[in-house]
């Protein structure tokens, strides 16, 4: 922690080789948020680019360095929704979740992640945070600033639509969701 | 189904290049002004990078990206911090240009330019600190590749920097020079400096190289090495790539003169591509060098790093204990000025640390935990080094941490005579 304490430090002096280091280990857990919500490698790659310009313009603002990792989850969270509205008002046609007849399971997992594609942004949040960053619901509702019960809400009908793809196209490896 | 939403994420491909781009790319854009820092000075560039220019090395994309970044933040001495660059600034090559160009509104001065074989460096001022980017240069009409390093001089009165440029090819003596700068800040525009130049004359020579060594397997070579009035130039090639970026460890360098002394680098850059990976060093004038010592050694990563902190006393010798890798001693404080004091200790390791302690560290705290150190350490002897603080009226504390076990295995030192 002393180290992360004095590369945050450096960081927000204007330090870019201290400020690289603190994102090393997010880097990777950045850019798998942002192609979910994304849905492509260079949508992906521009919001975590914008992410990190905001991060290093306010990185003044990140008292402890402990809070690095939600504080920049935080940016890339409200920098692909905000996204994802402007773009909302391209019109493009619906996009058509392929067949799932496929029974290898990484295949499967490519359809889970059509399926993860498919929801509404408020439950892709909610599901990324508590499944893939393992959040609590109440670092969930901190974090994005939203009451408990309606984050617990969320990741129920969340998962709730995901079962629904799924169902749609039978078992994976003899094992229903 | 939850443990396969989580794996299905774990299974996106990333690609890696890309996103190191885009990160550096957002950096770029974020065009942050240096505040103002209570610190006087930084000993080199590696010096203050090191810790975490090492770590750089994880990827040869980062790793570029760690060479080329600027370090602005910290006051850089010319005269304390690079002795050589000093001399090459006062040879009658040196170009004092002073030229002012003005583009879009905005103004952009050229003052000094100097070669002197290993770097092409120029000092600039600017209203306010705001990046230059994208910078091409051209010698004799031909567009070269280079990595940069900017340094901060001063931001008193506007912002005076230092550019230092590591060609990738040796320049000839004597050329014309473009310097063509596209974008300052958020303004594009063209800011086009020209002039001639002459390596500045220090007695530049060839070392014979070919010098082997092996660490962990691996072999590398010394592939080019000159020493100079100025600088000197150390070239090491491995002959691997992709096993010096394993992920769990990093390969770090110490270079020492005949009797252990660790020898200043200025600074350094890596290339790598087809199994194969050069390491290119400047180093700080290698006066009364007869031998250079290279040692290679991987440090492991750590996921924890256990603090070791003690108060520093007014009884010296003072001991702070790191284990199995020696003891930090304390054996003398004195002011200088203003209340900056100068603290010399000493490593009892067998280990070689390099020129700015690291691997190892040290750290200058007060009660509250603000960093104290006006001048980071540098060495003055094998393993004993001199830290600048500016002494408050709180307690002092000297903060290290307990650090792995490293060893520099027999293969992977060796020895270049410096004829």
């Amino acid at each position: 922690m002393l180290f992360q304490s004095s590369l945050l430090k450096k960081a927000q002096r204007g330090n870019e080789k201290a400020f690289l280091l603190l994102i090393e280990d997010e880097k990777v857990k950045l850019y798998k948020m942002a192609y979910v919500y994304m849905k492509n490698d260079n949508d992906a790659l521009d919001i975590v680019q914008e992410t990190v310009m905001k991060a290093f313009m306010n990185l003044h603002t990140v008292k402890e360095p402990h809070y690095f990792s939600t504080w920049i989850l935080r940016i890339l969270i409200n920098t692909a929704i905000e996204a994802l509205r402007k773009n909302s008002k391209v019109i493009v046609l619906n996009e058509v979740l392929p067949e799932r007849s496929l029974t290898v399971e990484h295949e499967d997992r490519l359809d889970l992640l059509d399926a993860i594609h498919q929801l509404e942004e408020k439950y892709q949040t909610v599901i990324l945070l508590k499944y893939y960053r393992d959040l609590t619901v109440r670092e969930i509702a901190e974090l994005i600033d939203c009451p408990e019960g309606t984050v617990k809400t969320n990741i129920h009908r969340g998962l709730s639509e995901l079962k629904k793809h799924f169902i749609k196209g039978g078992t994976v490896d003899g094992k229903g969701y | 189904m939850e443990k396969d939403i989580k794996q299905t994420i774990e299974d996106i491909l990333v690609p890696m290049d890309k996103l190191d781009t885009a990160i550096v790319q957002g950096i770029k854009q974020s065009k942050v002004k240096p505040k103002r820092r209570i610190y006087s000075a930084i000993l080199t560039f590696v010096a203050a990078a090191s810790i975490i220019l090492g770590a750089g090395f994880v990827s040869p994309t980062i790793g570029k990206v760690l060479a080329d970044v600027p370090l602005i933040g910290f006051f850089y001495n010319i005269e304390q911090h690079d002795e050589g660059l000093q001399i090459a600034l006062s040879d009658e090559n040196m170009v004092m240009l002073n030229e002012t160009l003005e583009s879009n509104g905005v103004a952009l001065t050229i003052e000094s330019i100097v070669y002197d074989g290993a770097r092409l460096a120029f000092t600039y001022t600017q209203g306010e600190y705001e990046e230059i980017y994208p910078l091409t240069i051209t010698v004799n009409g031909e567009v070269i590749n280079f990595s940069e390093s900017l340094r901060e001089l001063e931001a008193d009165s506007g912002f005076r920097g230092l550019i230092e440029v590591l060609p990738e090819e040796v320049l000839p003596d004597s050329f014309d020079l473009s310097i063509a700068i596209h974008q300052i800040g958020r303004t594009k525009g063209d800011w086009t400096f020209t002039t001639n130049m002459n390596k500045v004359d220090n007695n530049s020579r060839a070392i014979t190289t070919g010098q082997r060594g092996m660490i962990a397997g691996l072999d590398f070579e010394v592939t080019h090495f000159t020493v100079s009035d100025t600088s000197a130039i150390l070239d090491v090639t491995f002959h691997a790539l992709d096993e010096l970026f394993s992920g769990d460890k990093f390969i770090n360098v110490t270079l020492t003169d005949q009797h252990g002394v660790p020898v200043q680098v200025i600074n350094q850059n890596g290339s790598g591509g087809d199994q194969k990976m050069t390491y290119h060093y400047v180093l700080a004038p290698l006066e009364g060098v007869t031998a250079l010592h290279v040692n290679y050694y991987f440090i492991p990563i750590q996921e924890e790093r256990i603090l070791l902190k003690e108060k520093l006393e007014n009884k010296l010798p003072q001991v702070i204990k790191q284990g199995e890798m020696g003891n930090i001693v304390i054996t003398s404080v004195e002011e200088l000025v203003n209340s900056e004091m100068v603290m010399t200790f000493h490593s009892t390791s067998d280990f070689a640390f390099d020129y700015g302690f690291f691997p190892n560290m040290l750290n200058i705290t007060d009660d509250s935990g603000e960093d104290l150190i006006t001048d980071y350490p540098r060495a003055i002897g094998p393993n004993e080094y001199e830290v600048k603080f500016q002494a408050g009226s709180k307690s002092v504390y000297v903060e290290t941490v307990k650090i792995p076990v490293m060893e520099v295995e027999e293969g992977a030192q060796i020895i270049i005579p410096v004829e």
